[in-house]
């Protein structure tokens, strides 16, 4: 039996002049070259468990902890921070944060030199790290010139040339597109395979790591819930992990489940989508799928509210962020525009705002000139919730929050005290209504930042990147307050990197790629020119690329699906 | 502002290392000083004119917009001491309590020149030099610390990231009805009140996360760590500033130790 390359053995935290637990009873045993993937909801520990495994708790933040945590046999209490840091390296989610140099070689290069190695052999390391995330190309670059991805790639690389035993990773991937995303789970899975360096990874993401693990790891409250074999626990716990604790799991491990409830258990339980094909395949005989469902056409007429016509902006310092653009956005839409960083995604709704004004090209919103409009009365249509909520906060309390902006209109007092609490009521803030807004937690604040905006009534909302760093069910949560204002025909625009919340919600699909929108067009027309549209990081959504296999491999006539809930309720068990 | 702010180019004194062009400067300015004479000003006024547009290239335009805020001040003060000339003067002519002196004038001039000259010199040192690369060659070549070193590197760093996000901050209450216009006085001051806490939250937090990143790499381990740059400074770099160096110390000693200089007449 191989000795653990990491021990965790009941360990305690709290943080410093905190009275709450931050982890209770934590045991762990990590073997050298395992694949580790551990989820858990938002707040649970996660983070929190990493900083304890590579020693900068307890040696740099302090705090009170009981238990012990080995590396490689050696107490961290017992080692220093420096020492650590070449037996295990940490990647977090933000790159900005985590590269202090100016350029990449120097940014490779920052941990060995710091270990004081010779010049030589630092050279040689920053070559072997660059070559190994397959970013060489790049060595002598700026830090800020190159894309999120290469930023992601270079900060594995810098902790890679600490040649370490073990990587981890904490939601490497919250800040990148689609793409960018599944390249670094597959460079992990590269790193892992390829250097026998052993891999823990943190992530909300799961569709395209959960198949790259060898065990999975749930926490909750603090603590390790369930740690198992990937495949066994999404088929055991599955149901659990999705309701109970509103995670998301990949789509065909849901699929999975879904069959399994009609009585038709997919073996292997599968964690890909071809695992799924095959799955399915296997069982064909037993299955029998409706015909395609027509297409439900919109009963009212279409009603423009956004109307452009060769719209474009361009920044102070000449950066060319909307380049032509001519479309035109119905009542009761559900817009989802995705496409790279940098796109000019949001850059395209802040001209629906009057946050900026086009440069040249007309465009309109419920009837105002973008180009005249002051941005108090295009507020007055269009609501807009930014990508962090905290931003957004301007009052001391949950209550004043809600209110403020109903306040500036000058609604009389009774009139915002109902709004205010109806609104809050629907949201589930009720209860906190006196709490400072930034000390909710990540879901409640994002609620709260939805909250100050559906207050106003306004005919278009717009959500910048609304699922960012949050779990299942925030995002649910949000998704179903929006679907609701959608039904009295609020228009919805959600710019997005999440290709399931996409196609599970929007009708209208917008792509946009260097300024300019390449597609728009409905959710069907989207996913039929998928590979024909001019954008470099869109991924399919798991359920739509197994529908399209079984199609085109004349497995099943399985009509086109969008979600799992359209696959499961498209067949019949026989 | 972009007065101040460097300008990307690759001029010789692009090129130059920051700590040697720093010392350059330093050496120029004290050259300037050790000699009053209204004529000496005016030539190394001159010279230091050329040098910004031919060696460092910068534009005229560029030039004398960064100058002219200091015109203002150099003509206020040369105008102080043309009027207010203590000693006993040839009185050009006077205007109920103020004389205006012929000595007063010089004097005046004088010290008009030699803030023109030595705001040049800062003019040509801040538009050429990117403030990383002075970090860099800080740490390598004047050998501070390079704990203290990294610590300016990450507030260079985050300086855009911060005015990028304070953008966003204020865009995100100007939505929700702060400040209204933006455009204001009032207007404007709110939103930069409401903009502080959250900014300030973001701050602390990204920090933090980036000290922590640091520390994993094993920052500041050792006293020193390996330079994967020799600090490059070229030959023609160390000729200009011996040059300097050279012409300050004939200047020191012609001016003040033989004592041919025009002194400060007041």
């Amino acid at each position: 039996m191989t000795e653990p390359i990491a021990t965790v053995s009941d360990l305690t935290y709290y943080y410093q002049g905190e009275e709450e637990l931050v982890l209770h009873d934590v045991d762990l045993e990590v073997y050298p070259g395992e694949f580790v993937l551990v989820i858990g909801p938002s707040g649970c520990g996660k983070s929190t468990l990493a900083l304890c495994l590579n020693g900068i708790i307890p040696t740099v933040l302090g705090g009170r902890i009981k238990g012990r945590v080995y590396i490689e046999g050696v107490d961290t209490r017992e080692s220093t921070v420096y020492e650590l840091g070449t037996k295990i390296g940490i990647v977090f989610q933000d790159p900005d944060a985590q590269l202090c140099n100016l350029y990449v070689e120097e940014e490779v290069a920052f941990g060995p030199a710091n270990l004081m190695m010779d010049k030589e052999v630092v050279l040689a390391r920053v070559e072997r790290a660059l070559e190994s995330v397959g970013e060489s190309g790049i060595r002598h670059k700026l830090i800020y010139e190159i894309s999120g991805g290469q930023k992601q790639r270079v900060a594995i690389a810098s902790v890679l040339a600490m040649e370490p035993k073990i990587l981890l990773f904490d939601e490497p991937t919250a800040n990148l597109d689609p793409l960018g995303a599944v390249q670094i789970f597959d460079l992990m899975k590269k790193i892992n395979q390829e250097m026998g360096i052993t891999i823990i990874v943190i992530e909300h993401n799961v569709d395209s790591v959960m198949c790259h693990a060898d065990r999975l790891i749930l926490m909750e409250n603090g603590t390790i819930r369930h740690n198992g074999s990937p495949r066994e626990l999404m088929r055991e716990r599955g149901r659990f992990i999705l309701d109970d604790l509103g995670l998301r799991i990949p789509q065909v491990c849901e699929l999975g489940l879904m069959m399994e409830e009609k009585g038709l258990p997919l073996r292997p339980f599968p964690l890909t989508v071809h695992e799924a094909v095959l799955a399915i395949g296997r069982q064909n005989d037993r299955l029998e799928f409706s015909p395609e469902q027509p297409c439900a056409s919109r009963q009212e007429e279409a009603l423009p509210v956004i109307q452009t016509v060769n719209l474009d902006f361009v920044y102070p310092d000449g950066t060319h962020a909307v380049k032509d653009v001519s479309l035109e956005i119905d009542r009761g839409d559900v817009v989802s525009i995705i496409g790279k960083n940098g796109s000019g995604k949001t850059t395209l709704t802040s001209l629906f705002v009057g946050l900026n004004k086009p440069t040249s090209g007309k465009g309109t919103v419920c009837g105002l000139d973008l180009a005249t409009a002051t941005i108090r009365e295009l507020t007055g249509k269009v609501g807009y919730v930014f990508q962090y909520p905290e931003h957004q906060f301007v009052e001391d309390t949950v209550y004043k929050e809600v209110a403020f902006s109903l306040k500036a209109q000058r609604h009389s007092p009774q009139e915002v005290d109902t709004r205010v609490n109806q609104v809050l009521e629907l949201l589930g803030l009720e209860s906190m209504r006196d709490k400072h807004p930034l000390r909710l937690s990540m879901g409640q604040k994002r609620r709260l930042s939805v909250a100050t905006m559906l207050i106003l009534n306004t005919d278009i909302l717009i959500l910048d990147e609304p699922t960012t760093g949050q779990d299942r069910k925030n995002i649910d949560n949000i998704m179903q307050i929006m679907m609701e204002a959608n039904r009295t025909s609020t228009t919805i625009i959600l710019i997005t990197h999440d290709m399931n919340l996409v196609a599970k919600y929007s009708n209208r699909i917008m792509v946009m790629d260097e300024g300019e929108v390449v597609f728009y067009g409905s959710k069907r027309d989207f996913f039929r020119a998928f590979s024909t549209i001019r954008s470099s990081t869109l991924v399919l959504p798991e359920i739509y690329e197994l529908a399209q296999i079984l199609r085109e491999k004349g497995i099943s006539q399985v009509p086109e699906v969008f979600t799992v809930a359209d696959f499961t309720a498209s067949v019949e068990v026989r | 502002m972009a007065r101040f702010q460097y300008l990307k180019g690759d001029s010789f004194f692009h090129r130059m290392d920051p700590t040697w062009k720093f010392i350059w400067n330093f050496v120029a300015v004290g050259t300037v000083i050790v000699n009053f004479d209204i004529f000496y000003s005016a030539s190394w006024l001159i010279y230091v004119f050329l040098l910004a547009v031919f060696a460092a290239q910068i534009p005229v335009k560029q030039y004398l917009r960064s100058i002219l805020f200091f015109i203002g001040i150099a003509f206020f003060m040369a105008l102080w001491d043309s009027v207010y000339y203590a000693e006993e003067a040839h009185v050009l002519f006077a205007w109920g309590p103020i004389n205006v002196t012929q000595e007063g004038v010089l004097e005046g001039t004088g010290v008009f020149l030699r803030i023109l000259v030595i705001a040049s010199l800062s003019i040509m040192f801040t538009l050429t030099t990117d403030p990383v690369r002075m970090v860099e060659s800080l740490i390598q070549v004047a050998k501070i610390p390079y704990r203290i070193g990294y610590t300016a590197y990450a507030v260079l760093r985050f300086i855009p990231i911060y005015e990028n996000e304070a953008q966003v901050i204020i865009n995100a209450h100007q939505i929700r009805g702060v400040g209204e216009t933006g455009k204001s006085f009032w207007s404007r001051a709110k939103l930069y009140r409401s903009m502080l806490i959250p900014l300030l939250v973001s701050g602390i937090r990204r920090a933090q996360a980036a000290s922590i990143a640091m520390d994993s790499r094993a920052f500041g381990a050792f006293t020193k760590r390996t330079n994967i740059h020799e600090p490059k400074v070229s030959r023609s770099t160390i000729a200009f500033v011996l040059a300097h160096i050279g012409v300050g110390i004939v200047a020191f000693f012609y001016y003040i130790i033989l004592g041919y200089g025009s002194q400060h007449l007041g």
